[in-house]
């Protein structure tokens, strides 16, 4: 802290906006200011700002994309389901549905739909049972297959962005607590 | 680099969407310097250009799943080796038993929170070097 010339106080202040301004008029007052890292503090302070709004924008894209693809993997999940269940599965069939499910397992819980994510865990669980095996589900495991899946899909069907805790994060809030 | 905390992570996942994230999650709010691929390959072939500090590994990739790409990695890096965690939905005592036993310094389970996991990879770096 150094108390500063006045002319050179103003040449100063003109290089900053509404909020540092009035930080740097309440200083001139006390006559005691690090212009330096005030400046300092002032450009990585807006820079640190602009990368969160970009980053927040993106987070919201991920959360966003996130829901439309879950809608497609549910869809492709169904449609593999249903060839088994109509006997014409093959072990592949089972594998690419349970492929489909672990992605929804890791994926969804981490941008905010953790429901979504117990259900595909345990549809997964179910699954992985039976591809260990290099068998099919039949009967009574078919139809557990079935209702596990309708359970997951309808947890899905409630997934939008704004579902997500994650879509509403402040960003800034989370930075400025790190350390 | 501190010693107090990893400043260089390389974040290894074959899902897109989780490199995101985790970039998001440990880059914006957590402040370290991020690198990311999307296979064991990949990781390898970038490694010693990058030259992490700490290596967060998807268990399950295809082609090439996370203890393969562990124990690749162990092969180049005889000495001074990056502290390698593995990212997993397997979180059993017998999993996690299989992880530390390949030399994994910490596991963090999947579905992680993005809010707290900067914490967690500080956490399990300070658990490393107590």
């Amino acid at each position: 802290m150094y108390a500063e010339p006045l002319a050179y106080v103003n040449v100063k202040i003109e290089r900053l906006d509404g909020q540092a301004a009035a930080a740097g008029s309440a200083s001139i007052t006390n006559s005691y200011i690090d212009y330096g890292t005030l400046l300092a503090t002032k450009g990585k302070d807006e820079e640190e700002r602009e990368c969160h709004r970009v980053m927040q924008d993106e987070l919201r894209k991920l959360v966003e994309g996130c829901c439309e693809t879950l809608a497609h993997q549910l869809r492709d999940i169904d449609r593999h389901l249903r060839r088994i269940e109509d006997g014409e599965g093959m072990h592949d069939t089972l594998v690419l549905a349970l492929d489909l499910t672990h992605q929804i397992a890791g994926l969804s819980g981490t941008m905010g739909f953790r429901d979504v994510a117990i259900a595909a865990r345990e549809l997964e669980r179910f699954m992985r049972d039976f591809e260990t095996a290099a068998t099919l589900p039949e009967g009574d495991d078919l139809a557990l297959l079935r209702l596990r899946f309708e359970t997951l899909r309808s947890h899905g069907e409630d997934a939008t962005p704004e579902a997500s805790a994650l879509y509403h994060t402040d960003l800034a809030q989370f930075a400025s607590g790190r350390g | 680099m501190s010693p107090q905390e990893p400043a260089r992570i390389m974040v290894v996942d074959d899902d897109p969407d989780i490199l995101n994230i985790a970039r998001i999650a440990l880059e914006t709010m957590g402040g370290f310097t991020i690198e990311t691929c999307s296979s064991g390959q990949e990781a390898i072939e970038r490694v010693a250009a990058f030259d992490p500090d700490m290596i967060l590994l998807d268990s399950m990739m295809p082609e090439m799943d996370g203890a393969q790409t562990f124990q690749a990695l162990a092969a180049r890096h005889r000495s001074d080796a990056p502290a390698v965690v593995f990212f997993t939905g397997r979180v059993g005592n017998e999993d996690i038993k299989m992880f530390t036993g390949l030399g994994a310094v910490g596991v963090v389970e999947k579905p992680f929170d993005p809010m707290s996991l900067a914490g967690q990879v500080r956490d399990i770096w300070a658990r490393a070097r107590a």
